[in-house]
């Protein structure tokens, strides 16, 4: 991942200021950085998302495809995940070198999508065992500035919120062959429920506290963190040590309690932005990359 | 990770008997106490051309084999742990998995895991330019395959002479089926499959340290993540001495055998 | 209690535009004719083609009597001997360091042009070099003054003087070095509490103020006891008040800094960043600057 360097006393100061509940930039422990999001930003796609977190830039988008269901779920869509660590980031990511990052990432995504309620994937069967809807979801990190996999998951929630699937019907003929037909309304589709859609929660331990949101000066200070899952509801889905160092057990559950009422902040703000943006429709001017 | 492309993958369309299998066959696995631990078998050593080694057999069936090589130069500047996880092809009951990058991908996943969960314990500060390799490979998969591979590369490191601050103890753990369902330690694959939600944990016994923590599933709210984290880290402290005896059972072979290095040169 | 802003893009405007006077620069882009006439000489950021002279960088026009020359208006750094520095240390080697300082190259301290522990005047001896890593390693910041600038564009540091040398709690905010104002010193003690370095490569060291003078930065041993709360809020809101006037583009300098903090008071350290307060206080630090012209 992109690193920085700092010198030991910078780092005494980090600590020492998160110690005292005020970050070098002005925010306590618990506080995220100004986050934009703007859904449907880039038009050949189904939906998508950017988000900006601080300097990290994030850029989703999916896209609907048919196709087979797998055989051990035979009346189940599924969604397939995409990482580009794309040099424009940083110059380590070139060549191969966003590749184990990369991985790092979609495994994440999958271990957080693998639970049967985080979207309602027998909606996206169109019939069984012979078509479903493969959501493939395409993740592409533009700028990293500290705190990826939290500012990933918001852009894949808002980007599935943004999803639009065109309907099909399946027609059955006599003789029992089927044909599908694709409705000619570019309005008549579905849209995804993503309620249950969880976001990811880092919490960065630095001294003998934990932050979220940590930037890259504060990543580079803290040997391991936390990552966790959170629904809207205040559950976990998804639980994983990050980093060099090891913790405490006491600190992970602090950190538990912490990541959940962040997490349900977190969704109602994000609900909050992606109804505002919907509830404006076209009288918003869009801002896409020119902002 | 390089695929092995001189072995035929296979027909594109076989598939696993057990798919056809009538659901609802398989008897329901007989009640059992949630906090029971298996039996667990650990042997170090048993490698001779790796510089330390372990196997670690869960009873039940999960069979773990590791090695280690190294500290040997790397080209980069600092001290750097590199940990493989592979599965055996025949490893899992269902159908073989295809070699593909989605099985790579998967494996890649827990090599990292694991390599996540020794670092804290190894003291790669004391090998500045050399890098140690950690090989799991899981012959046979009966739950909890994680968390024995934890133990074994834990083992397998402590057996090569690498430095180390404390050992590291894996325990595998799931949630059983139901809305109230009780975390159960140490699963068998059959309890893992079945499951909502699943979770390892690594623990540094000597430090009171996590060391590593995987988990994903519907395991509801933190407090019962908490309960979870909980449960394991104790089984965690339970496994402790079984691995240490084995350590030292190792050594004790060793010293019988005679100090090896000075008895050539002399 | 946890805090979380969310919001919708909104296109950002920057205040300094249209009240701006660079109206008068004359600015080229790359493969602008800057002029036909013969006359002049050729100097930096520009070519000559066919008895014209063309522009080979974006930016504004400069010309000295016959000279001209195009600055670029976002560029790494251009050492000039007596600038002002601030720069991390990347490397360490026989007798100097490397060091970072947002230049083409990376720049050279010396051993020999640094002061060492226990008085100006004494011979770099063996013992010296072999603990080159103890005064200064990978990763530590200094401040420095350019010494000389090779044929390369390389710059050579030196650090001997009292007032520059190894830098210690703080927190470096990296700007553009077209940014930095020359002025007669980098070196301000803000009567808000806190001092900065201005870095004229762009590095700004914002650090709170050493209680005794002859006890500052030239020392190598770094204090770590724990800065005051206080202290650390007056650094926290300068450094978020110099990143709004950088995003707003302003010059930075001491009274514009100053300026900009008292205007940002009324607001919370962690809502400085937020696009409309940034607008809004710059906008007024803008009205202050330019009531003091007259």
């Amino acid at each position: 991942m992109a690193s920085v360097v700092l010198s030991e006393a910078e780092k005494v100061y980090i600590v020492h200021g998160i110690q005292e509940d005020l970050r070098v930039d002005g925010r306590g422990c618990e506080d995220y950085r100004c986050t934009e999001v703007e859904t449907d930003v880039v038009s050949n796609t189904s939906g998508s998302a950017r988000v900006k977190l601080g300097h990290t830039d994030i850029l989703v988008g999916v896209k609907a495809e048919m196709g087979t269901p797998k055989l051990e779920k035979p009346d189940e869509g599924y969604l397939e995940f995409f990482v580009d660590c794309s040099a424009n980031a940083t110059p380590e990511f070139e060549g191969r070198g966003g590749e184990e990052l990369g991985t790092e990432i979609v495994n994440t995504l999958y271990r957080i999508f693998s639970n049967g309620s985080s979207i309602d994937l027998k909606s996206l069967c169109i019939n069984p065992r012979e078509h479903c809807w493969v959501l493939y979801v395409d993740v592409l990190l533009l700028e990293c500035g500290g705190n990826l996999f939290d500012a990933i998951s918001i852009a894949v929630k808002a980007a599935l919120f943004n999803t639009r699937i065109p309907k099909v019907r399946v027609l059955e003929d006599d003789e029992g062959s089927k044909e599908i037909e694709l409705s000619d309304d570019p309005y008549d589709c579905i849209r995804l429920n993503v309620d249950n859609v969880p976001c990811i929660i880092t919490l960065s331990k630095i001294g003998c506290r934990h932050v979220v949101d940590a930037t890259l000066q504060e990543e580079a200070c803290s040997l391991a963190s936390l990552l966790l899952s959170v629904t809207n509801r205040g559950t976990l889905t998804c639980m994983k040590k990050l980093g060099k160092g090891s913790l405490d057990p006491e600190s992970i559950f602090e950190m538990m309690e912490t990541g959940k009422k962040v997490g349900k902040t977190l969704h109602i703000a994000l609900q909050k932005t992606l109804e505002k943006e919907e509830s404006l429709g076209t009288t918003r001017q869009k801002v896409g990359f020119l902002g | 990770m390089p695929l092995d492309h001189r072995r035929v993958p296979g027909p594109e369309e076989s598939q696993a008997p057990l798919l056809y299998a009538a659901p609802g066959e398989e008897e329901a696995a007989p009640g059992r106490e949630a906090a029971a631990l298996r039996p667990l078998l650990a042997r170090a050593g048993l490698l001779s051309q790796a510089e330390g080694s372990a196997y670690v057999e869960l009873s039940g069936g999960t069979k773990v084999l590791c090695a280690v090589r190294g500290p040997r130069e790397a080209a980069e500047g600092r001290g750097r742990l590199l940990c493989e996880f592979r599965r055996a092809p025949f490893s899992s009951r269902g159908a073989r998995p295809r070699p593909g990058p989605a099985a790579a991908a998967r494996e890649r996943e827990l090599g990292l895991a694991l390599q996540e969960a020794l670092a804290p314990a190894v003291r790669l500060a004391r090998y500045p330019r050399a890098r140690l390799e950690v090989t799991a490979l899981l012959l046979q998969d009966g739950g909890s395959a994680l968390a024995a591979a934890i133990s074994a590369a834990a083992l397998a490191l402590a057996d090569a002479g690498v430095e180390m601050f404390d050992l590291v103890v894996g325990c595998g753990l799931c949630r059983a089926p139901g809305p109230a369902g009780a975390w159960l330690l140490q699963p068998s694959e059959a309890e893992e499959r079945a499951a909502p939600a699943r979770l390892t944990v690594a623990l540094m016994p000597g430090l009171n340290q996590v060391a590593g923590l995987l988990g994903s599933g519907q395991g509801g709210p933190p407090e019962s993540w908490a309960r979870a984290v909980r449960l394991g880290l104790e089984g965690c402290q339970r496994l402790y001495p079984v691995l240490r005896r084995s350590l030292l059972r190792a050594a004790e072979r060793r010293a019988a055998e005679g100090p090896r290095s000075t008895g050539s040169s002399a | 209690m946890a805090a979380m802003e969310l919001r919708l893009p909104v296109p950002r405007k920057v205040v300094s535009q249209g009240l701006a006077r660079g109206s008068d620069k004359h600015l080229v882009a790359p493969g602008d004719t800057i002029t036909t006439d013969t006359g002049y000489m050729r100097g930096h950021g520009t070519y000559m083609g066919d008895e014209k002279l063309v522009a080979s960088v974006a930016g504004a026009v400069e010309r000295v009597n016959k000279l001209i020359c195009v600055k670029a208006l976002k560029t790494r750094y251009n050492g000039e001997v007596g600038d002002i520095v601030v720069g991390r240390i990347t490397e360490v080697q026989q007798k100097r360091w490397k060091v970072e300082t947002n230049a083409r190259l990376d720049s050279v301290l010396l051993l020999s042009s640094m002061n060492l522990p226990g008085g100006e005047l004494r011979r770099r001896s063996a013992e010296d070099e072999l603990a080159m890593r103890d005064y200064l390693q990978e990763g530590d910041l200094i401040s420095a003054e350019v010494q000389a600038v090779f044929s390369d564009g390389a710059v050579s540091l030196h650090t001997r003087s009292l007032k520059y040398g190894k830098l210690g709690q703080g927190v470096l905010v990296q700007v553009s070095p077209s940014l930095v104002k020359r002025q007669k010193t980098h070196f301000h003690d803000l009567p808000c509490g806190a001092s900065v370095i201005l870095g004229n490569n762009g590095f700004i060291w914002i650090y709170p103020t050493p209680e005794q003078k002859d006890e500052e930065a030239g020392g190598f041993v770094t204090n770590l006891e724990p800065v005051p709360l206080h202290d650390r809020e007056v650094i926290s809101r300068l450094r978020n008040c110099i990143l709004a006037l950088v995003a707003q583009k302003l010059m930075l300098y001491d009274t514009s800094i100053l300026y900009c903090y008292e205007a940002s008071l009324p607001h919370q350290i962690k809502d400085i960043l937020k696009p409309e307060v940034m607008q809004e206080i710059v906008l007024e630090t803008r009205h202050r600057l330019l009531e003091l012209e007259g």
